[in-house]
């Protein structure tokens, strides 16, 4: 694979916390149209992960290159716009908001229009909200989400809130998508139509490099292209699913020592 | 109506617009400021000043101490954004209490605490304060309900996952303050125009203090209910002038009245008294077609 196609990088990515190393030498390539999975244990270091990814924190060392551009030095919002976006473990829509406007919010410092032309009503602001309004029910109804657009966000079931999640992270059309156990808190029923979902957005997005934390294997196996598997901050295996599955350490860092 | 009504009006009216500043700031963006009524101060003091002593229109002048108020909120903003929300709040409320020692220190220039009262007469007055407030609420509408107002209400619920989406949350942040900052200030300065004198106290703690309980008690994310509640909460108090309780007005209970009322809505409806609901022909039509479906049963 030639170093140009990739679409994120990270080279020997360290992340400290005060003595404790919860991500110690990690390093991934990710090219687009791929699915990487990112499994381990608890406290193996994968949100740590994602949280590097989208600058929540700033890593200890090591890099990180997102299509090609350094980011070490970019901060949370400059990353996003850049294409990076992510969802949370623990569903994080903005409450006040409807569905729609939820989905608006990522769209929202993109919409050419300024304080001004908001404040007077001038065509600029009509044309963009438009614009952006139309952009946003589009992805709602691509991912068939749009019978909801006007709910209250907070108020939707929980696997509807994470599809709603999902939906607000792909409307700008990333070229990279963080999915921080997408199936956490999900109900078997929910889980199989989230999986559903997914590989949906793999064929709606063929662009898109999804990367996958997941606690399910039965996600990982059916979504994955490759596997990063994660133990006490570091990298134990990496690879298709299939070879993962077999390997002797993993087994031994999720079931133990037989 | 006699001239005490239309002076009741007025200074609900000029509650109003403050109430708005604040609406701005604290519902939406989340910034709880204890300390609007240091900008009033600044505008106010700077506008009438300025045009005794230089001669100036008070036109002029107005923007000139709008424009020093919002420099005053963006100097107080670049540095104690960056902390977290509860320090923000002993911030502006320490900022408003030094506002009020200024002036009481340049005494040579403001009349210290007996008040300045060289303000030019405006006609009419009446009716510049009402259009003002017709304005700031069509402002404050428009800016609710537009890309800032949406990227507001997301930054208030989560900072982090606002910013996952591109919000730029600190520079927003800054200029919401500004904006609601100069809101304030104009509050201030009708305030000036109406009562034809200003004084520190007019502008103490107490008043940031009102204006927020005000606004909470409206609603914490309904300009309706900010409006409304700033409307009525300062006409109210003033309509028991005349009631007597123990031989003392009942005006003087004032605040002993807005804490019972603040406690029972704490109580009751946590989110004030209209939430998140906004006016709108659409909301009028849902309370007719709900009477009606209840009257059907």
């Amino acid at each position: 694979m030639e170093n140009s196609r990739l679409v994120l990088r990270c080279n020997d990515i360290c992340m400290d916390f005060g003595g404790v190393k919860a991500v110690d030498h990690f390093s991934m390539a990710v090219s687009p149209s791929t699915t990487t999975g990112l499994i381990g244990p608890n406290g193996a270091g994968k949100t740590t992960i994602f949280n590097v990814f989208s600058r929540i924190y700033r890593q200890t060392s090591g890099s990180l290159e997102l299509d090609g551009v350094n980011v070490d030095n970019r901060g949370q919002v400059e990353v996003a716009r850049m294409g990076l976006t992510r969802t949370f473990q623990n569903i994080r829509l903005f409450s006040g908001l409807s569905v729609l406007d939820n989905v608006k919010v990522s769209l929202d410092h993109s919409a050419g229009y300024n304080m001004l032309d908001a404040v007077l009503h001038l065509p600029s602001r009509q044309r963009e909200e438009r614009r952006i309004g139309q952009r946003a029910l589009d992805t709602l109804k691509l991912l068939k989400l749009d019978q909801y657009a006007q709910s209250h966000a907070t108020s939707l079931p929980y696997g509807l809130q994470r599809r709603v999640e999902i939906a607000r992270a792909l409307v700008t059309e990333p070229k990279v998508l963080l999915l921080d156990e997408p199936a956490a808190g999900l109900n078997p029923e929910e889980v199989f139509q989230l999986v559903d979902f997914l590989k949906q957005i793999r064929e709606l997005y063929p662009q898109l490099a999804l990367l996958v934390i997941e606690h399910r294997m039965d996600l990982i196996m059916s979504l994955c292209d490759c596997l990063y598997v994660q133990n006490f901050g570091r990298t134990i295996a990496q690879g298709k699913p299939a070879q993962v599955q077999c390997d002797p350490v993993v087994l031994a860092a999720y079931l133990g020592e037989e | 109506m006699n001239n005490y009504q239309l002076g009741l009006i007025m200074n609900s009216c000029i509650s109003v617009i403050g109430v708005v500043g604040v609406f701005i700031i604290t519902s939406l963006a989340g910034m709880f400021s204890l300390g609007q009524a240091a900008f009033m101060t600044i505008s106010a003091y700077f506008t009438f000043i300025l045009a005794k002593t230089l001669g100036l229109p008070i036109l002029l002048t107005a923007v000139m101490g709008i424009a020093a108020s919002a420099l005053c909120a963006y100097i107080i903003a670049v540095p104690t954004l960056k902390l977290r929300k509860d320090y923000f709040a002993l911030i502006t409320m320490g900022f408003g209490e030094m506002m009020s020692s200024i002036v009481i220190m340049l005494e040579k220039y403001t009349n210290g605490s007996i008040g300045y009262s060289r303000i030019p007469k405006v006609k009419p007055v009446f009716w510049i304060i009402i259009g003002l407030t017709a304005f700031v609420i069509f402002f404050a509408w428009s800016l609710k309900r537009s890309r800032f107002g949406r990227m507001c209400i997301a930054l208030k619920t989560d900072e982090t996952a606002a910013k996952s989406f591109g919000v730029d949350v600190y520079r927003l942040k800054i200029r919401i303050f500004v904006i609601g900052s100069c809101i304030s200030a104009l509050a201030g300065i009708l305030y000036g125009l109406k009562n034809r004198v200003i004084t520190p106290d007019g502008f103490s703690w107490n008043l940031s203090a009102e204006m927020q309980i005000f606004l909470f008690f409206g609603g914490t994310n309904s300009l309706t209910g900010a409006a409304i509640a700033g409307f009525m909460l300062k006409l109210i108090p003033e309509t028991l002038r005349t009631v007597k309780l123990f031989g003392v007005s009942l005006q003087e209970f004032r605040t002993v009245i807005y804490c019972i009322l603040i406690l029972l809505v704490i109580n009751f409806r946590p989110n004030g008294m209209l939430g998140e609901k906004e006016f709108s022909i659409r909301t009028l039509a849902g309370l007719f077609r709900r009477k009606e479906a209840r009257n059907g049963k």
